[in-house]
């Protein structure tokens, strides 16, 4: 039962590390701290679930088109509102991701309705038994998807120079600004990643569940997996992911019984507490240091 | 001329307080005792996170601590109604500061993540606490004695939380007038440079835990005899989200911002169900479009954050001295800026 | 100056947008009734139920021109399925719109609002949630439901599981009101004693269930004969899945109506083939009378959703018509004044007996508050619900059991 809960763990957590993946991005390109992700990883599913039933063609055209237009979303926000939100206090970022959350919700409650859908198998057939556990091709499709983006994420920022460029946008903006950087090109670049990321993420998790509006509570779940890796590290938001997928799933099988209900996630709130309280800035974050 | 205007104002308010509940129908006393319940906790809220710049995602746990308090007491205790309010803020205060403690290192984004698991784990424990929570299935209580008259329905209920919201503004307003709430203003405005001046940042950071958990604990209480039901339903994330965007609108860090806030965030949803009804008449819409009130919350707040970020405090003391140049005296300049 | 004036006009447009609607007087011989639905946040899946209810009384306003001729006012508001704004509505239909019968939803509002209901405005209220607290004619004469309780739902499961031979039972439940109060009152009732059932454990899953997999396992290593799943259509979806990914059958899985739900089959296909949802109404278009009546209306109305709930919204409209119809007949044709105009809802609606609602259920005697305490067994099959059993009426089973 131990291996099966492990390996029921690392698929949950795998997903967990695709959405925490596109709130590091966002931090690491502009500081801010994204609690709109859980509702844009809806919107995206509903995008795709509209592009990929509503247009009569073949996936390899649908799918990019639905990348496209997250893409687009994402330059949209940070165009209509972060632009204008420079040198705010981080109680009005907080809650201005929040509001976008709202808007989101709003929206798409308006557009497709409150149904529940059923989204369509884009995704390969492959599956396979592991450890008696039946692990079906979404979670092949996390781990894979997962994986490639951590790779290519740390090649992007390492060695791309749009990627150079960012982390310098993050670092310090009016520096930035007089080596002839557009920090708000950067940051909405990063915006429209990030939202692709969510999208892929959507699409995972709406194949797991069903696609309606509850898919944003993911949002909130994800926060210990970031706080745990380090909120600027691509590396650590997927192994936080794994971590509290792992753990999650061991809790439940094994202290559900005595604690019965949502043992799981107040384990990982739990771990969210401690990690605060012993390390701060995660397993691999980057220390602030506070000036006068 | 001054004086003449407080007393004008105070008489207004004092006849509004004694008259409001035989004037309004019952529909108007919820949304008025709601907005004034609301008021308690945002105030609160606004003295951690206005004045003293700490962000808490908590509030509607907390809120929780003081209603389930106040039930258990109420209820199991038989303690007298009236003392259950005061205790079930103490209650709120002291669970505020165990949750505060980890502000001695945390600051900003994780501050309010370790309140956010506050309010996880405070919900988990109310899930689960069977014998003093009764789980999820809730705890009735039975409609409150005041001065031997029932408590029940919505006009007894106005005077209690009206004025006790009243109290809690003028408390907040003097708190501001004395050393620690200018210890408060200046851990916001800057913390280290507070702490070089010899503010003990880390006591101050909990007073300001204890007073802000004092209000949600008494905004719960009064919630919960309000409902005549206290469950976990009432006090979840979304309910702490409401607070931050209660002071957010009405006003971080100003004194009027909690009851524009809360009054703010309670009418809104009229007024957008109001509008719907109207355009609904002429143009055929289905309640999908109970969309909209979400689409115009978080439009609100975007642009109150973008367009105006000192909230509805601002935009009515503007348009208070716009008036008044305009009407009382057309000739006098306007007031200066605060 | 502009943005000054601008935000000053808009002020007052704002204020008087509210209070003219807030003021005015309704017109004079209408019968208002509330719905208190759901239309925004979770649950929204089934809110067929009240469309049901309110298209049915556009109907009968259409075809018979309302009760007795006063036209039905119907008021639908969204309650959110939050505790604040379902007792929001409540007020404003009591104190505003004067309604004299209230449809009301969730199991929270529904007990925040015990008192309101019973003692202080005394109005009949027939809710959706079929929690067992307000099911109780002594001291609840005013709260109504349609259909068994859940824990009836589920002992109708394990009567029928004992009927298929089977000797163990387990219960897989979400950790709010729903699922674990339901869970625990069926455990303390032992009823599964009584037949000869043994109940192996009980496991818990969070509300927001992302995977159910660690409850799973612990479920197959229980190895019951049955399973039953409180819970509804979005998190059943997830522990179909996981069941098929641990290797559980579907076929040895049963849940509660809101399962009744065509998404279940559409999503998993092969996964849920055998699964056991609990029916309290048959689905749309099935062949019965009053499905007639909803293909009459939908020949010239847009239909919001075709489901069993909608059947059920429809055949509640029934009930609530019949009453007030009974009502208006006693009291000469003329509608009483607001307050005894409840009360005598309440008094007919308790005193219908054997009141036939056209086959969505079995004849209704209200004089339980339940109406009925018959489902049927359902199951998919090739993505299909057929049901499997008869109406298995759990009061008959509960008191043969006690005669015994």
């Amino acid at each position: 039962m131990f291996i099966q809960a492990l390996i029921a763990g690392i698929a949950v957590g795998s997903v967990y590390a695709l959405i925490a993946l596109g709130m590091v991005l966002i931090y690491k390109a502009s500081s801010v701290i994204n609690f709109s992700q859980g509702a844009l990883v809806m919107i995206g599913a509903y995008i795709t679930y509209a592009v990929v039933t509503g247009i009569p063609a073949p996936l390899w055209i649908t799918i990019p088109i639905a990348i496209g237009l997250s893409a687009l979303l994402g330059v949209v926000i940070e165009r209509l509102i972060f632009r204008y939100m420079t040198g705010v206090d981080l109680i009005a970022v907080i809650m201005v991701t929040l509001g976008i959350s709202f808007l989101l919700e709003g929206s798409t409650t308006a557009i497709w309705g409150t149904l529940n859908y059923s989204f369509p198998k884009i995704l390969p057939e492959m599956s396979f038994s592991l450890g008696g556990i039946h692990i079906s091709e979404v979670y092949i499709w996390s781990f894979i998807f997962s994986m490639v983006i951590l790779i290519m994420f740390t090649l992007f920022f390492k060695y791309s120079k749009i990627g150079l460029r960012m982390r310098a946008v993050a670092d310090n903006q009016k520096a930035s600004i007089s080596l002839g950087i557009h920090p708000g090109k950067m940051i909405s670049l990063s915006w429209a990643i990030s939202c692709v990321v969510a999208t892929i993420g959507g699409v995972m998790l709406a194949n797991i569940k069903l696609l309606n509006l509850g898919l944003s509570g993911i949002g909130i779940l994800v926060f210990p997996v970031v706080i745990l890796g380090g909120l600027d590290s691509i590396i650590g938001a997927v192994l936080g992911g794994f971590i509290i997928g792992i753990l999650g799933s061991l809790s439940a099988v094994y202290a559900g019984g005595l604690m019965g209900g949502a043992v799981d996630q107040v384990v990982s709130f739990v771990i969210l507490l401690i990690i605060l309280l012993v390390k701060p800035y995660g397993l691999f974050g980057t220390k602030e240091t506070l000036r006068l | 001329m001054h004086k003449n205007k407080t007393v004008i104002g105070l008489g207004i308010a004092v006849i509004f307080y004694l008259l409001g509940p035989f004037v309004l129908s019952d529909y108007m006393l919820y949304l008025v005792n709601l907005a004034a319940i609301a008021t308690i906790g945002a105030v609160g809220l606004n003295i951690l996170t206005g004045y003293t710049g700490l962000i808490a995602m908590a509030n509607g746990a907390f809120i929780g601590v003081g209603a389930y308090t106040a039930a258990v007491l109420y209820t199991k205790l038989g303690v007298p109604f009236l003392l259950t309010i005061p205790i079930a803020g103490l209650m709120t205060a002291v669970i505020g500061m165990i949750f505060g403690i980890p502000a001695l290192r945390l600051r900003g984004f994780y501050l309010a993540m370790s309140t956010l698991a506050a309010q996880i784990l405070l919900m988990f424990i109310f899930n689960n606490w069977t014998s003093v929570t009764n789980g999820e299935r809730g705890i009735f209580l039975a409609p409150p004695n005041l001065f031997g008259f029932s408590l029940v329905g919505d006009k007894g209920f106005f005077f209690l939380t009206v004025g006790i919201a009243t109290l809690g503004m003028l408390f907040s307003y003097n708190l501001f007038k004395t050393d620690t709430g200018r210890a408060f203003i200046a851990i916001r405005d800057r913390d280290i440079a507070a702490n070089i001046i010899g503010v003990d940042i880390f006591k101050y950071k909990l007073i300001s835990f204890a007073i802000s958990s004092f209000y949600a604990g008494v905004a719960g209480a009064l919630f919960g005899f309000y409902m005549t039901y206290v469950s976990p339903e009432g006090f979840g994330l979304n309910v702490s989200i409401d607070y931050i965007a209660m002071i957010i609108v009405g006003g971080l860090g100003n004194l009027w911002g909690g009851l524009l806030g809360a009054i703010f965030v309670v009418i809104l949803p009229e007024f957008v169900d109001k509008g719907i009804e109207i355009v609904g008449q002429f143009i055929p819409m289905e309640y999908t479009f109970a969309a909209f009130r979400q689409l115009v919350f978080g439009l609100m707040i975007i642009v109150f954050l973008v367009w105006e970020p000192k909230g509805l405090a601002e935009i009515f003391r503007r348009l208070f001295c716009w008036l008044k140049a305009k009407i009382f005296s057309p000739k006098s300049e306007m007031e200066p800026q605060v | 100056m502009i943005k000054r004036i601008s935000v000053a006009v808009m002020f007052v447009a704002l204020s008087i947008f509210v209070f003219s609607g807030l003021g005015l007087a309704k017109a004079k011989e209408e019968i208002p009734i509330g719905i208190i639905g759901v239309f925004t946040g979770m649950d929204t899946d089934v809110n067929g139920m009240s469309y049901g209810t309110r298209d049915y009384f556009e109907w009968y306003n259409d075809k018979f021109g309302g009760i007795k001729g006063y036209p039905i006012k119907c008021i639908m508001l969204d309650g959110k399925n939050s505790i604040p704004d379902e007792v929001k509505n409540f007020k404003r239909l009591v104190s505003v719109e004067k309604a004299v019968v209230i449809n009301g939803w969730g199991t929270g509002g529904t007990k925040a609002l015990k008192d309101q209901v019973n003692k202080v405005v005394k109005i009949p209220y027939l809710s959706e949630s079929l929690a067992i607290e307000v099911i109780d004619p002594v001291n609840c004469p005013y709260n109504f439901v349609l259909g068994p309780s859940y824990e009836g739902q589920i002992e109708i499961g394990m009567v029928w599981a004992k009927m298929q031979g089977a000797k163990t039972y387990a219960i897989l439940h979400n950790d709010i009101e729903y699922g674990r109060g339901t869970t625990k009152n069926v455990i303390k009732a032992g009823l599964a004693e009584k037949l000869g059932i043994e109940i192996l454990g009980t496991v818990e899953y969070p509300w927001h269930l992302t995977d159910c997999t660690a409850q799973l396992l612990r479920i197959k290593e229980m190895n019951p004969d049955y399973v039953y799943i409180q819970d509804s259509a979005t998190n059943c979806t997830t522990i179909l899945r996981d069941a098929a990914k641990v290797g559980f059958p579907a076929s040895k899985l049963i849940a509660d109506c809101w399962n009744f739900n065509p998404i279940i089959p559409e999503t998993l296909g092969k996964d849920a083939e055998g699964f056991h949802p609990i029916m309290l109404f048959p689905d749309y278009g099935s062949d019965i009378p009053l499905m007639k009546e909803i293909l009459e209306y939908a020949a010239t109305h847009k239909i919001e959703k075709k489901d069993q709930n909608y059947v059920r919204g429809w055949t509640e409209g029934k009930l609530i018509v019949e009453s007030i119809k009974r009502v208006i007949e006693k009291s000469n044709g003329k509608l009483p004044e607001t307050a005894k105009f409840r009360t005598m809802i309440r008094d007919e609606m308790e005193a219908l007996e054997n009141f036939d609602v056209g086959g969505s259920v079995p004849p209704v005697t209200y004089a339980d508050h339940q109406g009925t305490s018959s489902a049927m067994i359902g199951e998919v099959r090739d993505g299909k619900f057929v049901s499997i059993s008869d109406w298995i009426d759990i009061r008959k089973v509960r008191e043969e059991l006690n005669k015994k």
